[in-house]
């Protein structure tokens, strides 16, 4: 009995070694287990030292998480269709010149804040930032790069837990006593920069859409039901951050050709929203 | 000495020989005393004829020619050569004696003493001998002099504290004193110095009319042997608050070769600028670029100053002022972009702490999209791009960003190059896919007001080109406050080395003939291509900017956060491209300074909206005194200049006036326009300190009288007598007795009896 008890402790001393272990690994490796490739499988695009042109490119926050979020992927959340298909409609929809890879594709940075090529890309975007765990070296980088003149958006985390994550790590690059968060207003000129956007949109991954038969756009329930549209602006009162909390934005571009419900539903709100903010980081 | 030797020997003063006419006196024993001396002059070469055999053929004629020269000597003595000169009548002329009386009197470099001690002492003591002389021979009247002539009674009404120097006048307002009087002559004594503007040939137009000869008397020396001085600073009258200056002064010295001295720009005792300067041989001018930031609004006085250096005989010609009117107005430039991107962006927040630049931002989103940016109201750019000449000259600049030729219509590309050429403002073009030749802009107005020649038989098109450049400056681009984007020309070309590159889509452009080249960019196989060039074109001035990215210099990984450079350089482009550029109402005054109560000539320029000249309009002119008191002068059309208009009104106490002029047609204000000018003594006194000599001779030369220093002025009364004016009888002076004459004798006697005892004939 003792000896059969004396096992069971083992075994359960190895099994939280090989989880903590695990949860390690996943740390310290922000492609995690699943290798650097987009959500859907498609291999990342690093930058060449000089940028092909200058026209305008999105370029994707590659970053460590360091916790898990339900349905997240981690930096891998959207990448790269989402930004690309926002590209597309930019391209056609503006006059803004975008960097294309091919014909119809567009190029989509992925970028470590430590890359000296993130300083050639003034727009920067990150999804599941819920899960993010920036170093004191990163913190500096993202801090020197918001100040210089680049621009963040942070979409698609969900919940306060997400929240309080990426809020204490944005807080490391930009302290709150200096740089606050606010709740950005419906008359600010990002909501106006070409479309006109009257709310903030709630949209719901695919998958979760799918999974409520459409009935729920809110994936971690009350805590989510309202989206967010806040902002951290610099001292001139420019938006230099904006984070779309309870929202999943860039799933209304990524995932536009899967449904045509979906599409209906979700996309033109999701980019009304994502040329405006588009726009006014190109302007302001 | 040579004329107290030159009088020694021919008993008389060159002048009487200038002035006399040579005569001979022929009597019958005179002629035949000559006859004899022919007669023993042909007998002297028949014996040298006949002494064949001794000496050379070489010897007998030097000894003939010897012996003639006796003979001649005695034959001019035997003709009774007389000189018959007019002479003034002593006691019947006047001398009029002008005493310079100006600050610059005070300079001590006569015999280590002030210019004035040499006044005092020739022409204040009553036994001084040229006052003895003058008094002997003429009535003198003494006048003093500075900015006006007047009369004086005693040598101690001097008091050597004239502002200026004025000659003309002096001449003119003694010439008119003395008229109807017979005067001999003007006495004029000076250092030259003559500070006024006017040219000295009317008031010598008047002496030689009236045959009055002046006698100039140059006190002072040429050439101080130690001094520094601040010759000439090139400030623009008016800048905008912020400003960053690169101003030329002009710093010249004698015996300080080889040392080096900081010139300071003082404003009002706050050091803004400094530079070092070598200083150069003596007399050549050493030329100084200081970078100077004007931030106080209103008028300032910059001081441009070299410390006093040792032994510096004269101390205050080391600072030169300058009167300044820094505004502090909001210069408003349109921005037109024709697609988002983040050059425009970044542009925009270069500028946007400078609070007197208002970029107003058209930013095209899509077609027939705009967003507005800075605008003043809802109203301002509603319909996009200005359709009418009124709503676009109401800036002062026009940037076109990356927007092609055709989304103007023709007459807003007219429009555009009248915005420069007939408005007067700044236009720059900024590098993109859709601006220069492969915006479709040749052969189109616009292009006929940029600095770079494209083609006119080119069409739009997508680019077909993208370079990567490291920018650096010119020769031009280095010394141009618009390119200098770090403090002293060897920084600021050493920031541009190490600024990151930027790119470039638009084919490279040759610049036109008068176009200035400023930047230029250089590419990974060595091709270098223009980046930045400007030109004046009409009244204003064009500006094209190639690179398409220039927000790498603030965001790229090798730029501090801190680093101020790309604001420092557009800060820098968009004040020059407004700088200057007129405003509906131009006004300004014909100096910057005048003496106090001298009268001051405002002129100001009236345009209406569309900056056509309006020669009807209702022009005012608001003096504030120094004291705060006020006073209107209505400004009347001039008749000949379309839209120019003057006005005149008279200072009284020293300092500041500010002038504002409103300008209104039909009750309706077409401006106000502002300039200021200073009323206080000026220290021109002290600059170009040294005694003129040039302008002295001249006036001697053109009215018949001589110059002279204090050593050779001793004989100026027997000068002024024999001159030939005023009252004059005719005198005769014998000329066979002039001590020349005995000497000559005596000298071709002797080298005769020399020359033959040494060749052995005597």
């Amino acid at each position: 009995m003792l000896l059969r008890r004396r096992r069971s402790a083992l075994v359960l001393i190895l099994a939280t070694l090989i989880a903590a272990s695990s949860a390690y690994v996943s740390a310290q490796f922000p492609q995690g287990l699943g290798g650097l490739r987009g959500e859907q499988g498609d291999p990342p695009e690093f930058p060449p030292k000089d940028f092909p042109d200058s026209d305008f490119v999105t370029c994707r926050m590659l970053y460590t998480s360091v916790r898990r979020e339900a349905n997240g992927a981690g930096w891998r959340t959207d990448y790269p269709w989402g930004e690309r298909h926002l590209m597309i409609r930019l391209s056609e929809l503006t006059k803004t010149r975008v960097s294309f890879l091919s014909k119809e594709v567009p190029h989509a940075w992925l970028v470590r804040l430590t890359d000296q090529t993130l300083f050639q890309c003034p727009f920067l975007v990150a999804s599941d930032v819920g899960t993010v765990g920036l170093s004191p070296i990163e913190a500096e980088r993202l801090r020197e790069y918001l100040l210089k003149g680049g621009f963040l958006w942070v979409d698609d985390f969900w919940g306060d837990a997400a929240w309080e994550q990426w809020s204490r790590e944005i807080g490391r690059a930009l302290p709150a006593s200096e740089f606050a968060i606010e709740d950005v207003s419906l008359e600010d000129p990002i909501f106006h920069s070409m479309m006109e956007v009257e709310k903030v949109p709630q949209i719901t991954s695919i998958r979760f859409w799918r999974a409520s038969g459409g009935r729920s756009t809110s994936e971690r329930g009350d805590q989510s039901a309202v989206a967010h549209f806040r902002g951290i602006r610099d001292q001139h009162g420019r938006l230099m951050v904006v984070m779309t909390h309870n929202t999943d934005v860039a799933d209304s571009w990524e995932r536009e050709g899967e449904d045509p419900e979906f599409f209906y539903q979700f996309s033109p709100d999701g980019y009304a929203l994502g040329i405006n903010v588009a726009l006014y980081a190109l302007t302001h | 000495m040579f004329e107290a030797l030159f009088q020694a020997l021919f008993s008389y003063r060159p002048v009487v020989f200038q002035q006399g006419e040579l005569r001979f006196n022929l009597t019958t024993g005179t002629l035949v005393a000559a006859a004899l001396a022919v007669g023993l002059m042909v007998a002297a070469v028949i014996t040298y004829q006949t002494v064949r055999g001794k000496g050379t053929l070489r010897d007998r004629l030097v000894l003939t020619a010897l012996r003639m020269a006796v003979f001649a000597v005695g034959i001019f003595c035997l003709l009774r050569p007389t000189l018959v000169v007019r002479a003034s009548v002593p006691q019947q002329n006047v001398v009029a004696v002008l005493l310079d009386d100006s600050r610059s009197m005070q300079i001590p470099d006569w015999q280590g003493k002030p210019r004035s001690e040499l006044i005092k002492e020739q022409f204040g003591a009553a036994d001084s001998p040229l006052v003895k002389a003058l008094s002997d021979r003429f009535l003198v009247r003494t006048f003093k002099f500075s900015a006006t002539a007047g009369r004086v009674n005693a040598i101690t009404e001097l008091n050597y504290n004239g502002s200026q120097t004025r000659l003309g006048t002096a001449l003119s307002g003694t010439r008119e004193e003395l008229s109807g009087l017979p005067v001999a002559g003007v006495v004029l004594v000076t250092d030259g110095a003559d500070t006024s503007e006017a040219a000295l040939t009317d008031a010598l137009l008047g002496m030689k009319a009236e045959k009055l000869p002046v006698f100039t008397v140059g006190v002072g020396s040429t050439q101080l042997p130690r001094d520094v001085q601040v010759d000439r600073v090139n400030v623009p009258r008016s800048v905008l608050k912020g400003a960053a200056l690169l101003v030329d002064a002009v710093v010249t010295q004698s015996g300080y070769e080889g040392k080096t001295v900081r010139l300071d720009v003082e404003d009002d005792g706050r050091i803004i600028g400094s530079q070092e300067v070598r200083l150069p041989s003596d007399g050549t001018p050493a030329s100084v670029r200081v970078r100077v930031t004007a931030d106080d609004p209103g008028p300032r006085v910059f001081r441009f100053r070299v410390s006093p250096q040792d032994g510096e005989v004269v101390t205050q010609n080391n600072a030169r002022d300058a009167l300044v009117t820094v505004r502090d107005n909001r210069e408003k430039i349109l921005y037109y972009e024709g697609e988002p991107r983040f050059e425009m962006k970044f542009l925009n927040r270069a500028v946007a702490d400078d609070k007197n630049l208002q970029v107003i931002t058209l930013q095209r989103t899509a077609d027939n999209k705009f967003m507005r940016l800075n605008v003043d109201g809802p109203d301002e750019l509603a319909g996009g791009f200005p359709k009418t000449r009124d709503e676009l000259f109401a800036y002062r600049g026009l940037i076109l960003g990356s927007v092609e030729a055709g989304a103007f219509t023709g007459d807003q590309l007219q429009m555009i190059a009248d915005f420069v050429d007939k408005r007067g403002g700044g236009l720059l073009m900024l590098g993109g896919p859709r601006s220069f030749g492969e915006g479709g802009y040749g052969g189109t107005p616009v292009a006929e007001a940029l600095p770079l020649a494209i083609n006119p038989g080119t069409r739009a098109s997508e680019t077909q080109t993208f370079e990567r450049v490291t920018v650096g400056p010119t020769r031009a681009g280095q010394a141009h406050s618009a390119t200098q984007i770090a403090a002293g020309e060897d920084a600021s070309v050493a920031r541009w080395r190490q600024l990151p590159q930027v790119t470039t889509v638009n084919l490279p452009l040759q610049a036109k003939p008068g176009a200035t080249v400023l930047l230029t960019g250089t590419d990974e196989g060595g091709r270098t291509e223009t980046i930045l060039a400007a030109q004046q074109y009409g009244r204003g001035k064009a500006l094209a900017f190639l690179a398409q990215d220039s927000w790498q210099w603030q965001m790229h990984a090798s730029i501090p956060l801190e680093d101020m450079t790309h604001e420092t350089f557009w800060r820098q482009m968009l004040r020059w491209l407004v700088d200057g550029v007129p405003a509906t109402v131009e006004v300004r005054t014909s100096t910057e300074r005048v003496e106090p109560g001298e009268a001051v000539t405002i002129e100001a320029n009236i345009v209406d909206p569309a900056f056509v000249e309006v020669n009807d309009a209702a022009v005012i002119a608001h003096i504030t005194r120094p004291g705060g008191a006020t006073l209107e002068v209505p400004m009347q059309w001039d008749g000949k200049q379309d839209g120019l208009y003057r006005g005149t009104f008279v200072t009284s106490d020293a300092g500041a006036y500010e002038i504002s002029v409103d300008a209104s047609k039909a009750d309706k204000t077409l401006g106000t326009g502002a300039a200021h000018v200073r009323a206080m003594a000026s220290d021109a006194e002290y600059f170009d300190p040294t005694m003129h000599e040039a302008p002295l001779r001249r006036i001697a030369d053109e009215t018949g009288g001589r110059f002279y220093t204090p050593d050779t002025m001793a004989g100026m009364a027997e000068d002024i007598r024999y001159a030939g004016r005023g009252v004059t009888s005719v005198e005769e002076r014998d000329l066979w007795n002039m001590p020349i004459v005995l000497i000559m004798l005596v000298g071709l006697m002797c080298a005769e009896w020399g020359y033959r005892r040494a060749v052995g004939l005597s």
